[in-house]
């Protein structure tokens, strides 16, 4: 074995593999013969009927080997299950009518993809166009035209949930007032996009997918409750690549069931990789809301309690895992502050629009952008710094473990601290001498800083998805919680450690990152475990929560690593005790070998006891039998199910981020740059240093992308407008900050085994509103309301020239 | 719909003569993908725009999604798979590797090319804004481009 400091974290596996030429993505796997390959016709209309569909011109083309189309769908599939009041019915392919632009029609399946595409294009659909509808708002009056006629209504869910004396404290609140806010609609954008291959063989006993799809694998339940086969009768193989998710491929569910219905219908295996208009316009997108938020506080800056009306755009159909948008972050509702008085409105409605989904961060930006956007206007109105309300209202150490009004269990941290260090990392306190309305004037920029703390939910307590029913409605014997993930180790005969995951990384490095906790328990060096990559559901234990989601990984998936690896320590030790007739207390595993702590003659190689296990089974006492194979199960505690007052502790773990950011503005131009990001992290013991480090860098692309760049935007009749690159405008290394700090605090969590909490969203939650609240203070001398995002040039062009302020004009301008 | 005319093309792809009678519209990146046993080539946004698929045309970046196979016949194409022979291209692996620049990997191809040529060809010195440039032309979602950056100063620094 090589020589190894176990406390050197290893380099990149995964990158290693790329560069060894090794990669395998699922656009590269061709994993059975005779493979064909599918086109989608999907729909240019917003809301129409279909009146018919003939694909003879297609069926006539040589190499065309069928067409599928919402016929057979219809007849061979059911809707797919979701957890809402009045849910459209949701198949994978659009059957009498279309509801959003982009919507599956038909698919092609031919021998080329070329072809397939060729006769794509020949189908002839008769469209009668309807009437569409895209804003919430007026999707939810009762003259707006109805997406599902069935429902009479496009709401989907409308709950109401209250949360201690709210009309006592706005009664006796000192200050009391609301706006309303509105996140757009952006979406994870991996720069990889959906592929599967499905193959639905009448000889064979399950149904195979090839698909960078990563969990959870709760969603395979609803895909075999659409396909109509028991759960078992599917095989999901993840490849060992997947380019990126971010939430984006959890709605990749779909598809696999469009794909396995045409590889029925073609009597062949299919293939199909979605091209990047199809990914803009039909995969899944972040949820856009409206939220109305009423805010009551003490005159000294004490936050008292929180209305909140949540008005969720979900798109054509509602589709799981939402509403997650609405309850996801349930436990966490107030964020890091001490208020014990919620009302809360929730709804979702639907429109003619891409159906939403999971993104980086999931719920929480859409959540906080609101409530950390009030907290500056709260302290503008009180003539307080933003900085001090906060410090003021967060939550104290000695309060933790801290129960929320809302059913959350804040197990670890210490936010004031974590955001004392954020305060100084940016020399807040003399920025503020130098920004806002403080600036100079003789400059040709406006300059602004701001900030936003962020509870950071890991670990997804799936339990939650049922507040959007009414406690009468629940199923109280069936406590929908699912927070259970395993790892598999193996010693092989010659000392060689394997580990099985059922994770199904896409980008995370759980390879190298389970290599070293494995290595660590053995005293061994991470290049001598190997750990399988991808995920396969035919040959490895998985559960409806395993999969990357949620950060998940730090909290649950590496903790069943670390269960398994401490399950094998105590095997090799069990095992030396009996072949050096010894005790196994007085043994201890240390770099690749068993040792006593008595006699430092006495000892076993991990080779000499793996070779004695596999080579001398039949002499070995019944406890050592299998003790070359491990299984290690960790559940996450502490995860209940809602309660009869819509309580519930929605994640395993609960991480902290806090973060500052300055902007400069343009007076010319009215660009937007960020010149400067500090963010500090509370995510318990960091498993990888770089692995976290990259996280949070690129969790911070996605809140910039939010803040000041990418929106899926369409026309008020449901045209989609940002189908490319051109008009959707991802970050490049340009637009990044010029300066970005990133620090941490480590407050382990109890909750864990790996004393971990989540790194992969933290600061996606947060950078939206840090950059929001920092160019309201940059424009603040214009009185402009900074209440919707994307804050773009052309945006804050208008807010000055069409609103009755009269700023200091840009050069140029007149 | 007519019938595709076809084309031998006859490229030289990682110093490999290779020559295929392809659909005249085939891409070059699927030329390379399915043709020539590239899978390194990844297709991102099949418009210009992300650089996943950038390959190098006679030693220059290109785009292999803008462009269609006929056209790079008698040209020299090189894509990681190339520069992995070389002991440039060994050095922005190892650079890439250790500092963690890539995360899902997807986008990783056509930073290390787009990097391979500034690093071959640019004027002394490199300065940062050289590097911005380069990397300008990529987009990943994944690192937020930090570690990407830190991989290309360390490996200017190395080649000073």
């Amino acid at each position: 074995m090589s020589q190894h400091s176990p406390t050197t974290a290893p380099p990149s596996t995964e990158g290693r593999r790329l560069f060894d030429l090794q990669a395998q993505y699922i656009a590269d796997l061709n994993p059975l013969p005779n493979l064909a390959h599918a086109a989608v016709v999907r729909s240019p209309y917003a809301h129409a009927r279909i009146h018919g569909i003939d694909p003879s011109a297609a069926l006539a083309l040589p190499g065309v080997i069928t067409v599928l189309t919402g016929r057979e769908v219809q007849e061979w599939s059911r809707p797919f299950a979701v957890a809402a009041e009045r849910p459209g019915r949701y198949y994978s392919c659009a059957i009498d009518k279309v509801r959003y632009v982009g919507e599956p029609v038909a698919v092609v399946v031919a021998t080329d993809r070329y072809v397939a595409e060729d006769a794509r294009d020949t189908i002839e659909v008769e469209y009668e166009p309807l009437p569409a509808v895209v804003d919430v708002e007026a999707a939810m009056q009762p003259s707006a035209p109805i997406l599902h006629e069935e429902l009479e209504t496009n709401v989907a869910i409308d709950r109401q949930l209250t949360y201690g004396d709210v009309a006592a404290v706005f009664g006796a609140a000192d200050i009391v007032f609301s706006q309303r806010y509105v996140f757009p609609r952006y979406q994870s954008f991996p720069l990889e996009t959906y592929g599967i291959i499905a193959s639905w063989n009448p000889s064979a006993s399950q149904v195979g997918f090839w698909a960078n799809f990563h969990g959870p694998y709760s969603m395979l339940a609803v895909l075999a409750g659409a396909l109509r086969v028991p759960l078992s009768k599917l095989r999901v193989v993840t490849p060992p690549d997947v380019g990126g998710s971010f939430g984006n491929k959890i709605a990749l569910y779909p598809y696999m069931a469009l794909m396995a219905l045409a590889s029925r219908k073609a009597g062949r295996p299919v293939k199909w990789v979605e091209d990047r208009l199809e990914s803009l316009s039909a995969s899944s997108t972040g949820t856009a809301r409206v939220t109305e938020l009423a805010v009551a506080a003490r005159s000294d800056g004490q936050l008292l309690g929180l209305k909140m009306r949540l008005m969720d755009n979900v798109g054509a159909y509602i589709r799981a895992p939402e509403p997650g948008c609405l309850f996801r972050p349930i436990g966490n509702f107030m964020n890091a502050y001490k208020i014990e008085h919620l009302e809360v409105n929730a709804v979702a409605v639907m429109t003619n629009v891409c159906p939403s989904g999971p993104n980086r961060g999931y719920a929480c930006q859409q959540h906080y952008f609101p409530i950390e956007r009030a907290i500056d206007e709260l302290a503008l109105k009180l003539g307080k710094d933003p900085a001090t309300v906060r410090l003021q209202n967060l939550i104290q150490p000695q309060d933790i473990p801290y129960r929320t009004v809302t059913g959350g269990l804040y197990d670890s941290g210490d936010y004031p601290r974590a955001t004392q260090r954020a305060l100084e990392l940016s020399n807040y306190w003399q920025l503020r001498q130098s920004t806002g309305t403080a600036a100079p004037s003789a400059t040709p920029v406006w300059r602004g800083v701001g900030m936003a703390v962020a509870i950071d939910p890991s670990g997804s307590n799936m339990g939650y998805i049922d507040v959007s029913k009414k406690a009468t409605q629940r199923r109280p014997n069936l406590v929908r919680v699912g927070s259970a993930q395993t790892t598999r180790i193996y010693l092989d005969a010659t000392g060689g450690v394997t580990v099985e995951l059922e994770t199904a990384a896409h980008g995370q490095g759980q390879e190298t990152t389970a290599a070293f906790i494995v290595a660590q328990a053995l005293g061994i060096a991470p290049a001598d475990v190997t750990v399988v990559a991808g995920m396969d559901t035919g040959s490895r234990p998985w559960s409806v929560s395993s999969g990357s989601y949620s950060s998940r990984f730090g909290a649950v998936g590496a903790s069943s690593i670390v269960a398994a690896a401490r399950q094998l320590q105590e095997n090799l030790l069990q095992a030396a005790a009996y072949f050096l007739d010894s005790d196994a207390s007085r043994l201890r595993v240390r770099a690749g070998r068993i040792v006593s702590l008595d006699n430092a003659q006495l000892g076993l190689s991990l080779k000499d006891v793996a070779a004695r296990l596999h080579w001398s089974t039949g002499t070995l006492p019944p406890h050592l039998e299998t003790a070359a194979q491990v299984e290690g199960t960790f559940v996450a505690s502490e995860l209940d199910y809602p309660n009869e007052r819509d309580q519930v502790n929605s994640s395993a773990v609960y991480a902290f981020t806090a973060d500052v950011a300055v902007v400069e503005i343009d007076k010319e131009t009215l660009d937007i740059r960020v010149t400067d990001y500090i963010t500090v992290h509370d995510a318990g013991n960091i498993l990888h240093p770089q692995i976290a480090r990259g996280q949070f860098a690129g969790g911070l692309l996605h809140g910039l992308a939010g803040a000041l760049y990418e929106e899926l935007r369409y026309t008020e009749t449901g045209d989609f407008l940002t189908g490319t690159l051109m008009d959707y405008l991802c970050p490049t290394v340009s637009e990044m900050p010029d300066s970005i700090v990133m620090d941490h605090i480590v407050l382990p969590t109890p909750q864990a085994l790996t004393g971990a909490k989540g790194v992969g969203e933290s600061t996606a939650q947060t950078a939206p509103i840090a950059i929001a609240n920092a160019v309201a203070d940059a424009v603040r001398h214009l009185s402009l309301e900074i209440t919707e995002l994307p804050l773009t040039p052309d945006k804050l062009w208008q807010m000055i020239f069409t609103g009755d302020v009269s700023p200091e004009p840009p050069r140029g301008a007149s | 719909m007519q019938p595709q005319r076809r084309i031998i093309v006859a490229t030289a792809v990682n110093g490999a003569p290779v020559e295929t009678l392809v659909d005249v519209r085939t891409t070059l990146a699927d030329f390379l993908r399915e043709e020539a046993g590239c899978t390194s080539v990844h297709l991102g946004c099949e418009h210009g725009v992300c650089g996943a698929c950038t390959v190098l045309l006679d030693g220059l970046p290109v785009r292999s999604c803008l462009r269609l196979a006929p056209q790079a016949a008698g040209h020299e194409i090189t894509t990681l798979e190339g520069i992995m022979q070389t002991a440039r291209g060994k050095t922005i692996g190892q650079a890439f590797v250790e500092q963690f620049a890539m995360q899902c990997g997807f986008c990783t191809a056509g930073f290390a090319l787009s990097l391979y040529h500034l690093l071959e060809s640019a004027p002394e010195p490199i300065l940062d804004r050289d590097i911005h440039e380069t990397l300008g032309g990529h987009i990943c979602r994944c690192t937020g481009y930090v570690s990407i950056v830190e991989a290309a100063k360390r490996l200017r620094d190395q080649s000073e």
